[in-house]
């Protein structure tokens, strides 16, 4: 039963995992929250919907779509909302109020668009499971800790080898200087929206599958939210260790205390790590910003 | 004859409603060693970014190489003029190895690379010590050393040093100017920021001496040494 547990625990981390990463990235380079960031979830979710049971697609030809969808998307609010609010000089508050706007906006159009309807992917995975030493895991499970653990071992090897993981690790850490040394920081910016919104859009289709699609699905953008924190904000792995410790705590705490309490677990954990530790388990504190 | 590496005309920027240059002309030949002095707010640190393109020029013209110089500052890094930036702008949570690699970001020629590199640790054995070492937690005078090295990384036909004697030790500022001058004797053009007048003019081949956004004076470092009484009026010693 815990066995079965965990492995559920850290599949539904590894979703959060794939939010928290893009969420995190995202911060280290603008220095804002995000909270848009959940939406791309759910418009990668829509996007396969539409795909694969409004149009005769395949699943994974409709899910590959609801992935490059999410990172349209994302890369769009970048380039026409963001953007433009950074070329006006002002607070970075700003990015985050715009943020929250574009959240509802989202929300919004999916709700006219698909009412509240709750809807799902045409296949039955989520009710099958295989016997794995004497526990029945979800099959569902063990593909989306499969996948999820692959994307994130890619990620990090975009991170931490290739030049434009280390341009982006330069931005973060001081815009100014890599500008200076012809890092083209604009451009960065975008593919790093870009690729957070492919991650989010895999996070979603698999939240999906796992428990349906519906217009304010997006929320689980908080989760990643109190992932990053967690695991330290602005670091890649600390988000996906915060995300994977949130999905092993949010789990147990359905399965032995009450699935009710789940969510008022997860946000007094924020608040706990905000008093006692605000700069997370993996916040490294070499020098702050120059 | 010597080639106009930099030619600065009638220069104009503004931050605001202030005029920080108002009509900066100068000119660097290919191999020199120019000083730009001033006194603090004099625009000497403008003039570089307006070089760099990360500042927007309100008039006047800057040629490099004979032709406009591109617009944006990756473009004109790749063409060849960096920037050693005031307060070294080192990447505090990048290994000293990792502040090197982004320096050499827009270079294709692997080979090229690698000579640089061992170049770059051979003008500072203090820095190959400290390869793996996080830039925040090297000294000043490190952090300055790997400043100079992360310019020398992206090949530059012109560097441009913007005080690189700032809040350093006497011993560690002749270190550096030593390494400036090696820089220089191997073929890369200088230019030249600095506060400290008296030690920037033994150093440099032709100087200028800017006073609220404007060239007041110029000449041969060695001639401008003598004039005692301009030193006194526009550099404050």
């Amino acid at each position: 039963m815990f066995f079965q547990q965990l492995i559920t625990g850290i599949s539904v981390g590894g979703i959060y995992a794939l939010l928290a990463t893009g969420y995190s990235l995202i911060y280290s380079l603008l220095d804002f929250s995000n909270w848009s960031h959940g939406e791309f979830a759910m418009v990668g979710a829509y996007i396969a919907i539409v795909f694969s049971t409004m149009l005769p697609f395949p699943f994974l030809v409709a899910a590959m779509i609801g992935v490059a969808g999410g990172a349209l998307v994302s890369w769009l609010t970048e380039k026409v909302v963001y953007r433009r609010i950074r070329s006006t000089g002002g607070p970075n508050m700003f990015l985050m109020i715009g943020a929250m706007g574009l959240s509802s906006v989202f929300q919004q159009a999916a709700n006219l668009i698909f009412t509240g309807q709750y809807r799902s992917y045409p296949f039955k995975l989520p009710v099958s499971t295989i016997k794995i030493a004497g526990a029945y895991i979800g099959v569902l499970d063990l593909i989306s800790l499969i996948i999820t653990a692959i994307i994130l071992i890619f990620l990090m090897y975009i991170i931490n080898k290739t030049q434009f993981g280390l341009n982006v690790r330069g931005i973060a850490c001081n815009q100014w200087g890599a500008k200076i040394l012809g890092v083209k920081v604009d451009s960065c910016i975008s593919k790093v929206f870009i690729l957070a919104g492919c991650l989010a859009g895999v996070a979603g289709i698999l939240y999906g599958a796992k428990y349906n699609v519906w217009p304010t699905m997006g929320n689980i953008g908080l989760k990643a939210f109190i992932s990053s924190v967690l695991g330290g904000l602005g670091s890649v792995p600390g988000a996906i260790l915060g995300a994977v410790l949130l999905g092993i705590i949010e789990t147990l705490v359905s399965a032995y205390v009450s699935s009710s309490l789940r969510d008022f677990f997860s946000f007094a954990l924020l608040i706990v790590i905000l008093l006692v530790k605000p700069s997370g388990l993996l916040g490294v504190d070499v020098q702050d910003k120059a | 004859m010597m080639t106009d590496m930099l030619k600065v005309t009638d220069l104009k920027a503004a931050y605001g409603g202030i005029h920080a240059l108002r009509g900066v002309s100068l000119k660097v030949d290919e191999g020199e060693i120019v000083a730009v002095l001033g006194a603090n707010g004099a625009g000497k640190s403008t003039l570089l970014k307006c070089i760099s393109g990360v500042m927007k020029v309100a008039g006047g013209s800057i040629e490099y190489l004979g032709k406009p110089i591109p617009k944006k500052p990756f473009e004109i890094v790749q063409a060849g003029l960096v920037q050693v930036p005031e307060g070294r702008q080192i990447f505090s949570k990048l290994t000293v190895e990792e502040n090197l690699r982004l320096g050499a970001g827009l270079r294709a020629d692997t080979t090229g690379m690698e000579e640089d590199y061992k170049r770059c640790y051979d003008l500072f054995p203090r820095l190959a010590e400290r390869k793996k070492q996080y830039g925040g937690l090297l000294s000043g005078g490190e952090q300055q050393m790997l400043a100079i090295a992360r310019g020398i990384m992206a090949h530059p036909k012109v560097m441009m040093f913007d005080e690189p004697s700032l809040g350093l030790a006497p011993v560690i500022i002749k270190e550096m100017f030593d390494v400036i001058k090696q820089i220089n004797e191997e073929g890369t053009t200088v230019v030249l920021i600095e506060q400290n007048a008296q030690l920037a003019l033994e150093f440099c081949d032709r100087a200028y001496i800017l006073q609220t956004g404007k060239i007041v004076a110029e000449g041969r470092g060695e001639d401008l040494l003598k004039d005692e009484s301009m030193i006194a009026a526009y550099l404050g010693e």
